[in-house]
């Protein structure tokens, strides 16, 4: 009977005792949130997993910013699909969950930091707000990508914590988007925390091109409000730039002999924000060099010039009174039976030598003050008037001098915006930023200025150059506005019950 | 003990039955499978399909398509089409058309293969398999300038809208279409008659007889025993419309044989009217999408032959359109896109721009790809040829066609080898469409002609017309791993000598060998050398294998795609 009972208590009290731990142990749900936000350290190390993974995107640069416009083609079968618009939910490239990820590491840092600071007596409010600025930035740019390229999603500004938040969001308006945008700029640049420039440290020689400044901050908005027609305040954040005294403020290189240093070794003079990479911290694999450098002269790489654009740049090259500069060290030709070139820019150390495998790492530049000068010189076309014409012309000059390219002197008297446009500042910028994930925007944006006036011009510019699409599709695809931007992408839709299709993808399944 | 394992038993059973566990979903039911058939799939949506399903339970063809071991795509009108079908047809229901009509119906909007609309959408032009009623549809989409375009502008057969993609099935693929389409019954002839806009062009065909030549659908054709086999025909016709007459002063018929100088004997094919008329007829259905293609890469222009034998129609792309005849600047001419590609069961009208007078043309580069026949195409679709074969498409293994029987090749293999096709056990001369893991893939539209004739055994064929010139002549071969000896003159091979010949000149030649290379599937080609051709004509092609060991290997097959006829200038 004794031993009945022993074994009874025994098989009673395993059954019915329980770890101590399993009881502490959080949902899986729910982060430690006052566990964790306890240092500066841990707020810096969530902005460096936002810039981490932009070290993923310069390949969604490049088709998002690049195939449709015909400037780039591509090898991969899904990027051909984006490329010839044929673009369906199912394509993996429509997929947004990198720029969510930054979002939400964003969010995360702009609603705990200042937490931080009753739990660590050294995180000061001017490095919190510091970081801050960081932080407005990465969501912005983010969101700016996003509302380019799908032109309504989802706005979140808060941080995921627990599913007793709602788990299904629908699309906010792109006015919406781009307010949101403007406000977060506006926000970060108020709190006067915004730095010129950051220390190296010894993992990031120069992390003030490659982490948010007052300068890239100011870049963003011109860019912004460029997009959305407010040309005025383009033009004002443009000028706080371009008219910047500050003795490390970023500058416009104007010797044609530097032009190559933009790219090689980069992070130079005229550098506001670009995302970088370092062989040697073994970054090389999402670098833009990774994926334009051919393995041999007569295989095609990942991405490259399109025929069409290469004709462009030989033309340049051909017309230059220049070696030097951009005109004939953008692109190197392939030996192939069809007219492709490869991207000299992340290809090269300079004009003449190719960067050697231990060295293909060239960063991203997404903004840099020849960008800031011709976005300056679009809103002055498009605020109008015979001064404004003029120094956009002068402006224009300013970067073909520097790309050792003949200056041009229109009769200003007898262009229209039209024309200023298409003949001399759209042009301008697609061989200035060849490969660098702008054109694809470039064009859209002309496309949409007051209420989609040049939409017929665009869609002729789209047909010129993609030649790799079905000509009759292109057409009859391109009079849908809505096919300007992209499908979501179906995971989305099925893990986001109140995600709405564009229309124009409405007929997919 | 027995004690004592009872009772620690009842404890454990009591401590289990107070903690039983409380599902929180147990009276939610879940699907498994979430995908149905095709004809369960529209059930289930009743409310947008019930008209189409009387249809398809009136033609008996509602179960036929459900089943699981077939694959389908189905394209479905959604009710308001069928009700619009029906009042066009001035009829309430289905039962007033009839069962027959009800199956052809049906049929028409079926395909046997599964269609997804990555496929769907990359289309431009016919879509590569036919329907059940052995037709191809036609894929286009809106060009105007509304803003509707692309996928919102999909079209079947220039007259079905497509408003949903590819539902998928289990058993394939349901599109939505917001119009019925109309069966193809008619012949290119009854639908040029019902436009009253080719009057004149109407009255020229039926003066020439040739109006009753594209009116016939389906040809008996009799084999070498006698057997009659029924073969269609197709025709691609270019029409010109009664306006564009007038624009050059004819009037009427009698104006056009005026203008043309033509005599009363209209039906003789030497008759100036034959000719024009015949010029504007291509034996074979070519939606405009294929006719704007050209052969080779690169290429700008293609010559056409034409029912008027040794007169050829040249499309060229210029740099500012796409044209016909363009040297020709009184010929020339320009598709009328809107009004192109008017499909009928036995081939396609497009509308020319202007008359397109017959002209001759300056010798061009040839590519006469020895498998482009619509014998091949019929035959596949009739069901001759094994499972894998899809007519000049990749597929994802090779699929065969026994051709020895069609009336296009003549053929002699008195001692061939032992080689054949896994599932063609008779085929001595061979269709083959390749499959996508090798380099034959890239053959000229994806296919050979792969021939185990033996020693002495020969095949022959009729080329296109040739305009009257000198040409350099090559052929490109596909090579095999397995007739490596050949290549390398080894195993008793000398080398695959053959004598070729066009019409009555013949030459001896050793393609394989000349290669000098092995190894695995790859395509090469050979240079025949310079053929004058004294005449306009088409000519005879004869391959004689003149190998003893093309009798005794048992790998020994050749496989031919195309010759290439370039054209000489003399300096």
């Amino acid at each position: 009977m004794k031993k009945i009972f022993i074994t009874s208590l025994l098989i009673g009290g395993l059954l019915t005792s329980g770890c101590n731990d399993y009881l502490e142990i959080l949902p899986k749900d729910q982060q430690a949130r006052d566990q964790y936000w306890a240092s500066s350290e841990d707020v810096e190390s969530i902005l460096a997993e936002g810039y981490y993974t932009m070290r993923s995107l310069p390949s969604t640069f490049f088709e998002w910013g690049e195939l449709r416009a015909g400037s780039m083609t591509t090898t991969v079968v899904d990027g051909q699909k984006l490329e010839t618009f044929q673009t369906l939910p199912s394509n993996s490239l429509v997929k947004w969950s990198n720029f969510y990820h930054i979002i939400g590491m964003a969010n995360q840092v702009l609603k705990y930091a200042p937490g931080v600071m009753e739990v660590d007596d050294s995180y000061k409010e001017a490095q919190m707000k510091s970081h801050q600025t960081e932080a407005y930035f990465l969501r912005a740019l983010s969101y700016f990508y996003l509302v380019r390229n799908f032109k309504e999603v989802p706005l979140i500004l808060e941080p995921y914590d627990t599913d007793d938040q709602p788990i299904y969001m629908a699309k906010s308006s792109e006015a919406d988007i781009i307010a949101q945008i403007k406000e977060d700029i506006e926000t970060a640049l108020a709190s006067g925390a915004a730095k010129e420039m950051f220390n190296s440290t010894t993992t990031w020689s120069n992390p003030s091109k490659g982490r948010a400044t007052k300068w890239a901050l100011y870049a963003l908005m011109a860019d912004v409000c460029l997009w959305n027609e407010d040309y005025d305040e383009c033009i004002e954040y443009a000028d706080l730039l371009l008219n910047a005294s500050s003795g490390i403020r970023p500058v416009f290189m104007s010797d044609p002999m530097q032009w190559f240093s933009i790219y090689y070794p980069g992070n130079s003079n005229e550098s506001i924000f670009e995302i970088p990479f370092d062989n040697n911290l073994n970054q090389a694999n999402g670098s833009p060099s990774a994926k334009t450098i051919p393995t041999d002269m007569a295989t095609l790489p990942t991405y490259c010039f399109s025929t069409t654009m290469t004709e462009k740049l030989e033309t340049e090259a051909l017309s230059s009174p220049s070696t030097v500069g951009r005109a004939r060290n953008t692109y190197h030709m392939l030996e192939m039976e069809e007219n492709y070139s490869f991207v000299w820019k992340y290809a090269g150390i300079d004009e003449q030598t190719q960067r050697g495998s231990d060295a293909q790492d060239a960063n991203f530049i997404i903004y840099r003050m020849a960008d800031i000068i011709l976005m300056k010189a679009e809103a002055l076309i498009c605020s109008g008037g015979t001064a404004n014409w003029t120094e956009a012309i002068r402006l224009i000059n300013q970067i073909r001098a520097r790309a050792g390219a003949n200056t041009v002197d229109p009769s200003i008297e007898e262009e229209t915006e039209e024309s200023m446009l298409t003949e001399y500042l759209l042009p301008e910028r697609e061989m200035e930023f060849a490969a660098e994930g702008k054109r694809w925007y470039d064009l859209l944006r002309f496309a949409r200025k007051h209420n989609n006036q040049y939409k017929q011009q665009f869609m002729n510019l789209i047909l010129e150059n993609n030649v790799e699409g079905n000509q009759k599709w292109l057409k009859s695809a391109l009079q849908s506005e809505d096919a300007w931007f992209l499908p979501i992408a179906e995971s989305e839709l099925t893990s986001n019950k109140l995600l709405v299709q564009n229309p124009y993808y409405g007929v997919t399944n | 003990m027995k004690k004592i394992k009872f009772y620690v038993c009842l404890m454990l059973s009591c401590l289990f039955s107070f903690t039983a566990c409380d599902d929180e979903f147990k009276d939610e039911t879940y699907v498994l499978y979430d995908m149905q058939p095709a004809s369960t799939y529209l059930s289930d949506r009743s409310e947008d399909f019930s008209e189409w399903i009387k249809i398809m339970k009136y033609a008996d063809l509602y179960n036929a398509v459900n089943v699981a071991t077939q694959y389908f795509t189905l394209f479905v009108p959604n009710n308001q089409a069928v009700t619009e079908f029906y009042a066009k047809k001035g009829v309430s229901s289905i039962e007033e058309l009839g069962e027959e009509y009800a199956k052809t119906l049906v049929r028409f909007h079926v395909i046997n293969d599964t269609i997804n609309q990555e496929t769907f959408i990359s289309t431009d032009g016919d879509l590569e398999t036919q329907t059940l009623s052995e037709d191809y549809l036609n894929v286009s989409y809106g060009t105007g300038n509304e803003n509707a375009g692309g996928l919102q502008s999909l079209y079947l057969n220039k007259e079905a809208h497509v408003v949903e993609l590819a539902n998928h099935v289990s058993n394939g693929y349901v599109y939505v279409l917001e119009n019925v389409m109309t069966p193809l019954t008619e012949s290119v002839y009854d639908r040029i008659q019902e436009e009253s806009e080719y009057g004149i062009f109407k009255t020229a065909l039926d003066e020439t007889k040739l109006g009753a030549r594209i009116h016939e659908i389906y040809e008996n054709v009799p084999d070498a025993n006698g057997k009659v086999t029924q073969q269609k025909r197709n025709y691609t016709v270019l029409a010109v419309t009664d306006a564009t007459f007038q624009a050059e002063g004819i009037a009427d018929f009698n104006g056009l044989a005026n203008r043309l100088g033509a005599g009363t004997d209209y039906t003789n094919p030497e008759n100036a009217l034959y000719k024009y008329v015949a010029y504007h007829i291509i034996s074979g259905m070519y939606s405009l999408s294929r006719m704007q293609q050209f052969d080779t890469e690169g290429s700008a222009s293609k010559l056409w032959n034409t029912l008027s034998n040794d007169y050829l129609i040249k499309t060229s792309e210029e740099g500012d359109g796409f044209y016909l005849n363009y040297d020709n600047q009184e010929s020339r001419s320009q598709f009328v896109e809107d009004n192109c590609d008017i499909k009928a069961k036995n081939g396609y009208i497009h509308q020319l721009s202007s008359c397109l007078w017959v002209t001759e043309q300056k010798p061009e580069s040839v590519l006469f790809d020895l498998c482009d026949f619509e014998e091949i195409a019929n035959a596949i679709a009739a069901g001759k040829a094994d499972a894998n074969c899809v007519y000049q498409t990749v597929g994802s293994s090779e699929g065969w066609l026994d051709c020895t029987e069609l009336d296009i090749y003549q053929s002699y293999a008195p001692n061939p080898s032992s080689w054949r096709p896994g599932t063609c056990p008779d085929g001595l001369l061979n269709y083959m469409n390749a499959k996508s893991s090798n380099d034959w893939q890239y053959a000229q539209n994806h296919d050979y002609l792969v021939f185990n004739v033996g020693y002495m055994g020969w095949f022959s064929v009729q080329t296109p017309t040739i305009l009257k010139g000198k040409y350099k002549v090559s052929i490109q071969f596909g090579h095999a791993k397995s007739i490596d000896f050949i290549a390398k003159a080894s195993d008793g091979s000398n080398g695959g000598q053959m004598d070729i010949s066009f019409d009555d000149k013949v030459i001896t030649c050793y393609p394989y060998t000349s290669d000098h290379k092995t190894g695995n599937s790859y395509n090469f080609s050979y240079e025949v050398g310079e053929w004058e051709f004294d005449s306009t004509a088409s000519h005879t092609f004869k391959l004689t294998l003149k190998d003893p060991t093309a009798s005794k290997n048992s790998n020994y097959r050749m496989y031919i795609d195309y010759i290439l006829f370039e054209p000489v200038t003399e300096e």
